[in-house]
């Protein structure tokens, strides 16, 4: 795999679980990472979607990384979880009770 | 003796006994590294729990099992995490030809892609090939807390309603559900799974829930809550489940320290010998399902043996373990 050389690149990070200070990361809706808890926001939890922008000096020597609570694409992603799910309705062709196989 | 009644007698009479073969239940904990899946069978009918933390995983088991071009009669997701869920994504790969009769997971709003991309399947599915999506809280769609899978081996499998708490809700591991295994012959062979509920999800299981009562928990096999972290037991737990040994489904490499030092020694003080996949690899659990059979599992190593990640864990629930 090639290395990135943008300057400046945005990746949009979800929190799956934090444990023994360690997060369990999913990375641009793919692949999941662990990374220290210490690197993230204090405030990061679980569930929470996260901004990480990286951006590199010209000469290629230096990148700063922020990372942020993304609370509007939180809500968002919440919000249509909760729409696919539509939680509480009972399925039309689910006859309820215990089931024989 | 009413009509109905000798009808049943006369039926059950005439019916062919099941054959050891049909009887036996199989259950196994599958290795796929620091995740839960584990795969039971009995008769015929196919349950999967969980499906570990990597598509490629579970598809190189689903290959070596020849689990393609089959029925899934089940499908459980204990939690959301992404250690119990990416591999359920690759049963409905379309090249596997894999068929899914009933999905259970607990619905609750949560933002990864994995799970959103997994929803996706489970609706496409629901529309398109019949499958039945029960919630975890109403597993039985009808306001019961308890929901019986009956396999058709004889096998039976208790679905509970997760722990709740408002307002603020559980962590994600504390809405596992709880899943009891009961043998054809119930004498024989019980296993108890919670997923990775915590020792607050543990307290609501002996507690409030009354599930010690129904459907009771004094077990044959428990798998670790949690792949052995510290946090995943109590020494009431143990009391009450009363486990001949536990399986925990755990990677060799974890940056969790899984198992807990913490949790090894409660095992040992309550003299219940331990597998678990990194060092053991896929734990078999055979029952027969007959009469006094009893169950076996199928050793590959030692019992009780530590692995590199083990460490102990500094969380305050931990020290002590309760």
């Amino acid at each position: 795999m090639k290395p990135d050389t943008r300057k400046k690149a945005e990746h949009r990070w979800v929190v799956d679980s934090i444990e023994e200070f360690v997060a369990s990361v999913e990375v641009d809706g793919d692949r999941m990472i662990t990374v220290p808890q210490s690197l993230l926001p204090t405030e990061a939890k679980q569930g929470h979607v996260l901004r990480v922008v990286r951006e590199t000096a010209s000469d290629g020597k230096r990148s700063t990384v922020t990372i942020e609570v993304d609370e509007i694409a939180t809500r968002e992603a919440l919000g249509a979880s909760a729409a696919q799910t539509k939680k509480g309705t009972r399925q039309a062709n689910d006859p309820g009770g215990d089931i024989a196989l | 003796m009413t009509f109905a009644a000798v009808f049943a007698a006369v039926l059950l009479a005439s019916a062919p006994p099941l054959s050891a073969s049909d009887s036996e239940l199989v259950v196994r904990v599958l290795d796929v590294g620091q995740g839960d899946a584990i795969l039971i069978e009995n008769g015929g009918s196919r349950v999967l729990i969980d499906g570990g933390p990597e598509r490629s995983r579970l598809g190189h088991l689903l290959d070596s099992l020849r689990l393609n071009d089959s029925t899934f009669d089940v499908v459980i997701l204990t939690h959301p995490h992404a250690d119990h869920l990416i591999g359920l994504r690759e049963l409905f790969q379309t090249h596997r030809h894999i068929n899914v009769r009933f999905f259970f997971e607990n619905k609750d709003p949560y933002t990864t892609a994995n799970l959103r991309h997994l929803r996706d399947s489970i609706n496409s599915r629901v529309t398109h090939a019949g499958l039945v999506y029960r919630d975890t809280d109403d597993p039985c769609a009808n306001g019961k807390p308890i929901c019986t899978i009956t396999m058709k081996g004889g096998a039976k499998l208790h679905i509970m309603r997760p722990f709740w708490s408002s307002p603020n809700p559980p962590n994600p591991n504390n809405r596992s559900v709880a899943v009891k295994i009961v043998g054809p012959d119930s004498a024989s062979f019980t296993m108890w799974l919670a997923g990775d509920a915590e020792q607050e999800a543990i307290s609501w299981f002996l507690g409030p829930a009354g599930y010690a009562r129904n459907p009771g928990m004094h077990v044959n096999v428990l798998k670790a809550d949690h792949h052995g972290s510290c946090n995943g037991v109590t020494n009431a737990y143990i009391n009450t489940l009363n486990p001949d040994v536990i399986v925990t489904s755990v990677g060799a490499v974890n940056s969790y320290k899984h198992m807990h030092t913490q949790a090894k020694t409660l095992f040992r003080n309550h003299h219940v010998p331990w597998y678990r996949t990194d060092q053991n690899g896929t734990i078999v659990i055979r029952s027969p399902g007959t009469p006094g059979g009893g169950y076996s599992v199928a050793e590959h190593g030692a019992k009780n043996r530590s692995g590199p990640s083990d460490k102990r864990s500094t969380q305050p629930e931990c020290n002590p373990v309760p």
